[in-house]
């Protein structure tokens, strides 16, 4: 028996959501391409590979029974041939992989912070179509042309918020910041989180010093996305980041030394974050 | 009971290359159930390995090209000292070289740690296209290897040997003559390729790996089953234990302790906790009072 098939996948369409910003989309026709398997819920990732390149871990942004994007950032070698793909060509995954948030009800916060925000776009679908309250969402980015989902966010709740860097679009300032000023003015139940990890670290201390439970979802090295090779764990408690997480409760993170100080790199060795 | 004169209360090891690379990982597996850990093999200097894809499995295992991914024996010796402050399990630390020499040096470094014993990976099948072919398959570079070791080792040493080399049960017999304590049978066998029939290409980056799981535990229980009647030291069998039932195979044929790599995919790392109920559950309804009365059982007429 095969634990985790590989289901070779079809190019629906790429499209360039911003500058080295992309999001490809495929299909399930291929006879290995079983959708039973397939059922993946905000937070998840998959791993992707471009045959003669390499394989990495991509957040899932949209799943349905006979499509799945992600969205990912050029940034080295196997973006750099993602973001060359055209439609009919191949593409092979595995998963989807990992934890996912888990929904509930009351009043909530998303904080989606540059090209980490699929997560949390697909997360506040999900909370609209199972009939959760309207969360209040956060987008911020570097400048406004990073600001990705805009639109559908705008859609999504009334109490939409955005932040960019350099002030190019409305709140000047990070996530954080304006996170901080959001919590003065009003309460909140639960707050997930998708972003940079120092970003994420910051925000995650906001919500202690107000006793707030968040959802943090990390990133790490991933060589094999099935908690053998070891390259993702996190000390000290030895949490194996692409089985356990990626999304991570304030309960586990409040145990977890290295989220916002350390991470291993391709070798295992550990550098600072 | 002890192993090389260390208590172990469990007969199950993780294998090297299995999460080994950071002791919070091996402590876990200890957590759970694990006897004695290995540490990933730690090279002088630190490698990144081949790029993913790095695993690929098919029906019957899995075939692997992480090509020797580890931090360097220095960063490697630190996190053994962070694993022997939280506990008394046995850790094995496992070295591999470029050349004959770089054993003797790298155990060197591990003697002056709090290590409880090594292991030379003389056999990894994944960096041959840089190393030339792996020194497990030449019983003249395994005797030089092992001999230099021995000179210069205070802790016991393991000599890990690879089942491509068709005469491995004399090779495994030569380094014990030259002074090895234990041996460690088996690596990954072969190199093994798996396709991706859509796009006619391999799905490994490096193309090929060695074969570990269900598919070669037959093979892992032969080899131990006549290792067993040639050597007089322990030997740790690995090579597809999944359940307690293979495990106690493994003990059958002559395994002093049994060696988990693959079954960490299937079941999980807490699968120590299930093989040592599985292993226990066979004891409580069998004649046996211990595990280690089940050692070399096969042999006995
Ligand atoms: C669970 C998970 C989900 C992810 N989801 C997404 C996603 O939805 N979209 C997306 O674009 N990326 C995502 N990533 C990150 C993505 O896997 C990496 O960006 C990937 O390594 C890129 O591969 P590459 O071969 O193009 O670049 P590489 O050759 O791996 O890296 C090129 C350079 O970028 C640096 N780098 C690698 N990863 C990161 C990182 N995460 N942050 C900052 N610098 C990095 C490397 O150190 C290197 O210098 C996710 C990662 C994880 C673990
Ligand atoms: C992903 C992976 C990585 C491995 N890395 C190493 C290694 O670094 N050193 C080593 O001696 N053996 C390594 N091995 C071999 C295992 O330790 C073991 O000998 C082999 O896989 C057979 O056991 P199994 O079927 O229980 O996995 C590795 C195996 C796998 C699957
Ligand atoms: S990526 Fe290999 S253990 Fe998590």
């Amino acid at each position: 028996m095969i634990k985790y098939p590989r289901m070779t996948m079809t190019v629906v369409n790429i499209r360039e959501e911003a500058n080295d910003i992309f999001t490809i989309e495929l299909a399930f026709v291929n006879s290995n391409c079983d959708i039973k398997y397939f059922i993946a819920k905000p937070g998840q990732f998959i791993m992707v590979q471009v045959f003669g390149v390499g394989e990495k871990p991509f957040s899932i942004f949209h799943s349905v029974e006979t499509s799945l994007s992600f969205t990912f950032k050029r940034i080295g070698s196997v973006t750099e041939a993602l973001a060359k793909i055209k439609p009919h060509d191949l593409l092979t995954i595995r998963g989807p992989y990992g934890t996912e948030y888990t929904l509930s009800h009351g009043r909530n916060l998303l904080i989606g912070g540059g090209y980490a925000t699929p997560p949390i776009r697909m997360l506040a679908y999900e909370l609209k179509k199972q009939g959760f309250e309207e969360p209040t969402i956060i987008n911020a980015a570097r400048t406004q042309e990073y600001l990705l989902y805009s639109q559908e966010f705008n859609k999504l709740t009334n109490a939409y918020h955005e932040a960019t860097d350099d002030g190019s679009r409305a709140y000047h300032g990070n996530a954080v910041e304006l996170m901080r000023d959001l919590l003065t003015q009003e309460k909140f139940d639960k707050i997930y989180i998708s972003g940079p990890e120092k970003m994420a670290y910051f925000a995650f201390l906001e919500a202690e010093k107000y006793g707030i439970p968040c959802e943090i979802s990390l990133e790490r090295y991933m060589k094999c996305g099935v908690g053998i090779c070891g390259s993702c764990v996190l000390d000290p408690t030895g949490l194996i980041l692409c089985q356990e997480g990626p999304v991570l409760s304030s309960e586990t993170l409040r145990n977890i030394e290295d989220f916002g100080k350390l991470l291993r790199n391709k070798t295992g060795s550990i550098e600072k974050i | 009971m002890k192993f090389l004169g260390k208590e172990i209360a469990s007969p199950f090891v993780l294998a090297s290359g299995i999460l080994g690379i950071s002791a919070s990982s091996m402590l876990r597996a200890v957590r759970d159930g694990a006897g004695m850990v290995t540490t990933k093999s730690l090279s002088l200097t630190p490698r990144a390995g081949h790029d993913s894809p790095i695993i690929a499995e098919f029906d019957g295992g899995l075939t692997n090209s992480v090509g020797l991914t580890n931090p360097g024996i220095y960063e490697g010796l630190e996190e053994v000292e962070k694993y022997k402050r939280e506990t008394d399990a046995p850790i094995i630390v496992s070295i591999f070289g470029r050349h004959i020499d770089d054993f003797a040096e790298l155990a060197k470094l591990v003697n002056q740690s709090s290590a409880d014993f090594i292991e030379l990976n003389l056999s990894c099948p994944n960096v041959e296209d840089e190393f030339s072919r792996p020194f497990a398959l030449d019983i003249h570079k395994v005797g030089k290897i092992v001999a230099s070791v021995s000179r210069v080792t205070t802790i016991p040493f393991l000599t890990k040997l690879s089942p491509n080399a068709p005469n491995i049960i004399d090779i495994a017999k030569h380094a014990e003559e030259k002074g090895s304590h234990g041996a460690t049978l088996i690596n990954t066998l072969g190199h093994g390729m798996v396709i991706d029939i859509y796009t006619a290409k391999p799905v490994l980056k490096n193309h090929f790996g060695g074969i570990s799981g269900p598919a070669i535990k037959p093979l892992a229980v032969k080899i131990v089953h006549d290792a067993y009647k040639r050597l007089n030291t322990p030997i740790i069998g690995t090579g597809g234990v999944t359940t307690g039932n293979d495990a106690i195979e493994m003990l059958m044929v002559g395994a002093t302790t049994v060696g988990v790599g693959t079954a960490v995919y299937y079941r999980g790392v807490d699968v120590f906790k299930a093989l040592d109920n599985e292993l226990n559950a066979f004891i409580q309804q069998s004649e046996f009072t211990h595990w280690s009365e089940l050692i070399g059982r096969v042999h006995r007429d």
